[in-house]
């Protein structure tokens, strides 16, 4: 694998090695997209708006999917969310935040939720009211296998 | 009726392309933007072309060629247009995935 190194300068601009722009095809105006891994790591790829249709538009709607899937997204829940989105998304900044799956629960899932819990808990409270009596009847128990020996 | 949108990062980071590839136009591009979401958003649009029939995709033009391509939670077929393309009617979706942003073909 070949490495290149570059500089970062003022107001976090870099300049492209020319060994990695011939690689990559790039031209003059052209637009690249940096991708984080979540670990440190970043890729960059040459970035183009596709043709409606094509393969490639295809294989990034796919991307995408995968992405609301694993909670690479950013949820909108209104105009002025979504104004300040842009705005990180112009600043370079980081906006993918996934907010938790419950959130997007239907009104009948989660009140089988809210069932489900309120089972559980009732379980568990009778369990604990019964351990002392559970518990007395085997106190008792040996009790009398005492008195029998 | 309660609306959400989920931006995929994909989506994000096609959109932040948009904006470096539409440099000096970007209120314009923010405009269009805004009236998409709030019209998804508050029920205002309601039907839009198909994108692809398999995966319940639509697609709504953002400017010049370029389109938005979208997945709402709940639709169903809704004739054509003038244009002969499926229309899709989506007004009773709770949820819409920003997919994509494509260029239209010549």
């Amino acid at each position: 694998m070949a490495r290149e190194y570059a500089r970062l300068r003022e107001r976090n601009q870099v300049t492209l090695p020319a060994s990695v722009v011939e690689q990559m095809g790039l031209n003059l105006g052209d637009i690249v997209e940096f991708s984080t891994n979540g670990k440190g790591g970043v890729q960059l790829h040459p970035a183009k708006i596709v043709k409606v249709g094509s393969a490639e538009a295809r294989q990034e709607e796919s991307a995408a999917k995968q992405d609301i899937q694993e909670g690479r997204y950013t949820l909108i829940r209104s105009v002025g969310d979504f104004r300040k989105h842009v705005e990180k998304l112009r600043k370079g900044e980081a906006p993918s935040v996934a907010e938790p799956e419950a959130e997007h629960l239907t009104e009948s899932q989660r009140h089988d939720v809210e069932a489900l819990v309120q089972t559980m808990l009732m379980k568990l409270l009778s369990s604990l009211v019964e351990t002392p009596r559970g518990s007395r009847k085997r106190h008792e128990e040996r009790a009398t296998q005492r008195r029998q020996v | 009726m309660k609306r959400e949108l989920r931006s995929a990062g994909k989506f994000d980071r096609k959109l932040a392309s948009l904006f470096e590839a539409l440099e000096g136009r970007e209120k314009e591009l923010q405009a269009r933007l805004d009236e998409v979401v709030k019209g998804l958003l508050d029920g205002s649009i309601t039907r839009a072309p198909e994108h692809h029939p398999t995966d319940d995709t639509c697609c709504l033009p953002l400017v010049d060629h370029f389109t938005v391509v979208f997945r709402p939670n709940k639709s169903v077929p809704n004739g054509q247009d003038d244009a002969g393309r499926n229309i899709t009617n989506f007004a009773s979706a709770t949820l819409f995935d920003l997919l994509n942003i494509e260029e239209e073909r010549d």
